[in-house]
């Protein structure tokens, strides 16, 4: 074995490493999510609020509308690490293309974030252009304590998601 | 809702480091936790997997530097830094450091001598991020100890060292 990590990962090394820790009992007892930086190294999230859950359990209710497949806790890999999205839209045509594999490559179409406080503006911004830069069309960051959601494409904020997806009870 | 901030909108300050690390180590949800925890700048929690060899190499380190050095020899000392919270594998401490320090749930300051066992789950931008956080935390000398080249490297502030100031025997710390 390499005595030292002594350059960033490939998606397919991610992958791996992935796929072990998945695998490993040490880390079965382990709260909350677990993520790779491009370096290997393990990114632990603490469990989140009932309320981030809620958010959550509604958003699936919603994209259900879209068709296609809904996963939450994607494990996505990406160029910049491997994360997980909170929740990721695959249509039909993605699944029939790619499958659904452990992690998912390329990026879902629609990759989704709820903010929780525990989360940092550079951990976010990361994540958006990571989901991105894999291949997905848009990005959205849930913030349910504000109650408002942001939409990303490849070029950046958009004024809406272009998927038409009734949001409107979200934070009801 | 809380009133607490919706999402960490700036690096934190060693305080508020301190102040979560601790909050960690008090919350029952992580007793569980195999290895080591620590934090990065943003609050992002960094797990390190624990391995057997790296345990005795530390072990063996901390007899001989509380042999030749007297103070404190410390394991996974709790080091709030500019750059993020980390604990050092082992670490040495002056009689003078913790008569200042020796008290504080996560020291502010490093210690005199900050030791970090290499790990192939490390990678060098880890290595070069400690070293700097360690020294820029008032660290006199980090060492970098490889068990499997079975070699140790030196730092302080000006660099690398061709050996330790601290006259420490590291003979056979790898058989």
């Amino acid at each position: 074995m390499q005595e030292i990590i002594d350059a960033p990962l490939s998606s397919e090394q991610l992958a791996m490493r992935y796929r072990q820790l998945c695998d490993d009992p040490c880390l079965a007892s382990v709260p909350g999510k677990i993520e790779l930086d491009v370096w290997g190294r393990v990114l632990m999230t603490p469990p989140p609020s009932a309320y981030h859950g809620l958010a959550q359990g509604r958003l699936v209710r919603l994209l259900s509308a879209l068709g296609g497949e809904v996963i939450t806790e994607a494990p996505i890999v990406t160029p910049l690490g491997l994360f997980l999205a909170d929740l990721a839209w695959l249509s039909a045509a993605y699944i029939a293309a790619h499958g659904i594999k452990t992690p998912l490559a390329p990026a879902p179409e629609v990759c989704i974030e709820v903010v929780s406080p525990t989360n940092s503006v550079k951990e976010l911004s990361e994540k958006r252009h990571a989901y991105v830069a894999a291949g997905a069309e848009e990005v959205w960051l849930i913030y349910p304590q504000s109650k408002r959601c942001e939409f990303y494409g490849p070029q950046g904020l958009l004024s809406g998601s272009a998927y038409g997806v009734d949001l409107r009870d979200l934070f009801a | 809702m809380t009133a607490s901030p919706e999402v960490v909108q700036a690096p934190l300050s060693t305080e508020e480091l301190a102040m979560r690390y601790r909050a960690m180590s008090e919350d029952p949800c992580f007793a569980n936790v195999p290895g080591k925890l620590e934090l990065d700048n943003w609050g992002r929690i960094l797990m390190t997997p624990p391995s057997f060899y790296h345990g005795v190499i530390a072990g063996r380190l901390v007899r001989r530097l509380a042999a030749a050095l007297g103070g404190e020899a410390v394991t996974d000392a709790t080091i709030a830094t500019p750059s993020g919270v980390f604990l050092p594998d082992v670490a040495w401490a002056s009689p003078q450091f913790m008569s200042q320090h020796g008290s504080e749930f996560a020291v502010t300051r490093a210690p005199e001598i900050c030791v970090e066992v290499v790990s192939p789950s490390n990678s060098v931008r880890e290595l070069n991020e400690k070293r700097n956080a360690y020294l820029a935390a008032g660290a006199q000398e980090v060492w970098m100890v490889y068990p499997q080249s079975k070699r140790i490297e030196f730092y302080g502030a000006q660099g690398q060292l061709p050996c330790s100031h601290y006259v420490v025997d590291l003979s056979d710390i790898f058989s």
